[in-house]
């Protein structure tokens, strides 16, 4: 077979069915994969909330202000509540889910999605669990760089910074505060 | 074997990574890791061998004017499926990926292949030739990842070596891969030269 010319014609119809071949095919593997994409990030939110409040058994879906909060129930009684929130870090957003007790302290946090520098940044999926975990939503959380109690990522205080920025717009979602603090770089 | 010297030739003889340093912007992004540099490599791979075939397939059908728009949506949308299955059936590795999938597309070995090999052989060469490169892309990366993370933080396919407190952690950031990178290829031609 010769190879078919370069003509207008020919141009307009090859590049045309090339595309309507790839939309056709794409439209068919979204539709195949839909399902099962939505299926991992409720498993994943899910298995998020799990780790971050205490054992409950029912969750009953809420909003302030567009914030989602999730209210934990253990046999009818309120046990704790849990909310995504999320700030600016080094690279990306770093959303968090913060969860509370019935007290308002925090329960634990798990980082639902972060791009910080990898082997610095990375490291607050664990790092402030020791120091956050247990004290009440509402204490000032600061680096001590900046003057407060909470020992920064070793070389990433930005990626620090950020993450209590996450967890105070998490609180300002428990209180329908909608100023939220976006910026990790600028410290007033 | 003519057959397997097609396949052989991207894994040693004309490495992506080492040998015809294409797709330098992957190489050195995302090798933090071992496992990190595996998928990068693996998902590339799928491309390639994807993108190889039909492209090999097709090449009679595309006048030469618009080849290269019409390759481009073909390894596009092989990209795009990638993605969507990558999200569907491997949340984790697509999540540590991240955006560097979607950059497949404009990685210059896929390009480069569907040009330089695919649109000139047959299609079972063609395809060989796409898990050649794709396969030595995989372990170019590998290895890369795996000396960073080891030099970087102690692990290998994060299992430790020795404490991460004396791990040298340029090796992890974007200045190690420069260094890592340019002292195997220093090393590999050395060995070829020989």
């Amino acid at each position: 077979m010769k190879k078919i010319e370069s003509t207008f014609i020919n141009m307009l119809a090859s590049l045309l069915i090339v595309c309507l071949v790839s939309a056709g095919l794409l439209a068919g593997v979204y539709e195949l994969t839909k399902a099962d994409i939505a299926l991992a990030e409720k498993n994943k939110q899910e298995k998020a909330l799990k780790g971050v409040l205490p054992e409950f058994d029912s969750i009953e879906t809420d909003s302030i202000n567009g914030s989602p909060i999730f209210k934990a129930f253990k046999n009818g009684e309120y046990v704790g509540a849990a909310t995504i929130a999320n700030a600016m870090g080094f690279s990306d957003l770093i959303i968090v889910m913060v969860g509370l007790d019935k007290s308002n302290n925090i329960v634990n946090y798990e980082v639902l999605s972060q791009k910080e520098t990898p082997g610095l940044g990375t490291k607050c999926v664990d790092w402030f669990k020791k120091q956050i975990n247990g004290k009440s939503i509402d204490t000032d959380f600061k680096v001590t760089k900046d003057g407060g109690d909470i020992d920064a990522i070793t070389a990433a205080t930005i990626s620090s910074r950020a993450f209590l920025n996450a967890v105070k717009n998490a609180k300002n979602n428990f209180t329908g505060d909608t100023d939220a603090i976006t910026s990790a770089t600028e410290v007033e | 074997m003519k057959k397997l010297q097609i396949l052989f030739n991207g894994i040693l003889k004309e490495n992506p990574t080492f040998v015809l340093l294409l797709g330098m912007c992957p190489t050195l992004a995302t090798t933090t890791s071992a496992i990190n540099g595996m998928g990068m490599g693996l998902a590339t791979a799928c491309v390639l061998l994807c993108s190889n075939t039909v492209i090999s397939l097709v090449k009679k059908l595309i006048p030469d004017s618009v080849r290269i728009p019409a390759y481009i949506v073909i390894i596009a949308s092989f990209v795009t499926i990638v993605e969507l299955c990558l999200k569907a059936w491997a949340p984790a590795i697509s999540e540590s990926l991240g955006l560097f999938i979607p950059l497949i597309v404009v990685n210059c070995i896929v390009l480069g292949r569907a040009e330089a090999f695919a649109a000139k052989n047959s299609v079972l060469d063609s395809a060989l030739d796409g898990l050649g490169m794709g396969l030595g892309f995989t372990l170019s990366l590998t290895v890369i990842g795996s000396i960073r993370e080891f030099l970087g933080s102690g692990n290998i396919f994060n299992i430790s070596i020795f404490p991460e407190d004396y791990g040298m952690l340029i090796f992890i950031l974007a200045p190690g891969a420069f260094i890592v990178l340019g002292l195997l290829m220093a090393t590999i031609q050395h060995l070829k030269n020989k």
